[in-house]
């Protein structure tokens, strides 16, 4: 636990104008955070996952007085909670600051991460339009390809039936933000935010909940040219046009995860005087410029999916 | 180390493994059961006006003595596909599969045509569809 919030206040104390930017980024994620918590137990008092779960969506929207007001909140909250932290561990990466961090804490922290980026993903079925739905499908079939596992993998995260939002619902509200809220306990106690950050975090959701309108939900029976999935997804689903969806789907992001997980490993040997020291910086450069790549490469399918469609 | 506190490490690491899997099978088991279970799609007579008809994730396709029933679940990655009345084919929305009428494959990521599904014709000229779920 010292070595710990060691290596965040550390982090914290630093100086100068970009420093200040890294240190602002977690607290503002972090008010982002509580205010889509609380957003999203407000809103549970009327979602439900059962039934037409597109009109209780929609009721919500135009019906629930302020319904509007909290859903938006909601969504860009926990957006901005999720950008931020990711902002935040390219900042880390990129000056290298996973040497500072055991692999164990590390682990952790990457794990979080993924957690946060499945609530986003489920949140994203749960609107139960028609673009939610074959999220929901593709993540299904997506899962079941993996050998051995895979039937069970997908049953874990998606019902059938009437029951095709449930789980959605349960992982997106109960599993994943405890399983979130566990992994950074330790972690983010160097970076709680005080007033001033959450004013500013209600203040920015606010505005944009009163001037931005929600998007236009596509209603499950409607037809639609194009359905695309949400924005972190947009490179997978561009690749899936072409590519086998086991290795696209599957296979690559885990791969990436794995690079992304063994390089504090990789740059401790390289740190030490061993007779493996000069092999393991040449491997630990090489870990650190693929995994810089393939992000840029994923960034750009990203870009362009949203500007050409996927 | 020891050969014996190896072995005594060893041991324990296993039982250990063993007792999680024995509490993991049946919790998983428990989790993923699903009932096998179908729904039923009815076509009224006034559901059949088109030579391609379709309701609630089934397209019914031909008259008379031809007509057969495909499942709109796209063979790739399950989204429902579109029919286009202009190239008579059906196009999947996610990733650009595309189907003639007979539900055969033309184009794009999937391996294999969409999927045909029984149906029975019944004393009142309606037609029932079955889907799995
Ligand atoms: S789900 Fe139809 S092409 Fe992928």
């Amino acid at each position: 636990m010292n070595e710990r919030s060691s290596v965040v206040n550390r982090i914290a104390k630093g100086a100068g104008i970009a420093v200040t930017f890294s240190t602002a980024m977690p607290r503002l994620g972090l008010a982002s955070l509580f205010i889509c918590l609380l957003s999203g137990i407000i809103l549970s008092f009327y979602y439900r996952p059962f039934g037409n779960v597109f009109q209780n969506v929609e009721e919500i929207t135009s019906l629930v007085p302020y319904g509007w007001f909290f859903r938006q909140i909601h969504y860009i909250t926990g957006q901005a909670f999720v950008f931020l932290m990711l902002f935040h561990t390219v900042d880390h990466f990129v000056r290298r600051r996973y040497r500072m961090y055991p692999a164990g804490e590390w682990t952790g922290l990457v794990t979080a991460l993924i957690a946060c980026f499945l609530t986003l993903f489920t949140g994203f079925i749960l609107k139960g339009d028609k673009e939610g739905l074959f999220a929901g499908t593709i993540l299904l079939n997506m899962l079941d390809t993996i050998p051995m596992a895979g039937k069970w993998l997908s049953r874990i995260f998606v019902g059938s039936g009437d029951a095709f939002f449930f789980l959605p619902y349960l992982h997106h509200c109960l599993f994943l933000p405890v399983i979130t809220a566990y992994l950074i306990r330790g972690h983010v106690s160097a970076w709680l935010p005080g007033k001033g950050f959450a004013a500013v975090a209600f203040v920015a959701a606010g505005t944009y909940a009163i001037l931005v309108d929600p998007f236009m939900d596509i209603p499950p029976e409607a037809q639609a040219q194009i359905v695309t999935g949400p924005w972190f997804f947009l490179g997978i689903q561009t690749l899936l046009k072409s590519w086998n969806p086991f290795y696209v789907g599957i296979l690559l992001p885990c791969v990436f995860v794995v690079l992304v997980l063994i390089i504090p490993a990789v740059s401790r040997f390289s740190g030490r005087e061993s007779r493996f020291k000069a092999k393991s910086g040449i491997a630990e450069k090489g870990l650190y410029w693929a995994i810089l790549a393939a992000s840029g490469a994923y960034l750009i399918l990203i870009v362009k999916a949203l500007v050409n469609g996927p | 180390m020891k050969r014996r506190e190896f072995l005594k490490k060893w041991m324990s690491s296993t039982l250990y493994a063993a007792g999680a899997a024995a509490l993991a099978y049946p919790a998983l088991s428990f989790m993923t059961f699903r009932r096998a279970k179908t729904r039923e799609v009815v076509f009224g007579q006034n559901d059949q006006g088109a030579d391609i008809n379709h309701k609630e994730g089934v397209y019914l396709i031909g008259t008379g003595d031809k007509i057969r029933a495909l499942s709109a679940k796209c063979t790739h990655l399950g989204c429902l596909v579109n029919y286009n009345p202009l190239t008579r084919r059906f196009e999947c929305p996610c990733h650009g599969s595309v189907y003639d009428i007979t539900g055969k494959k033309l184009k794009g990521p999937t391996t294999r045509g969409l999927d045909e599904l029984p149906l029975t014709k019944n004393s009142d000229g309606s037609i029932t569809v079955k889907v799995e779920i």
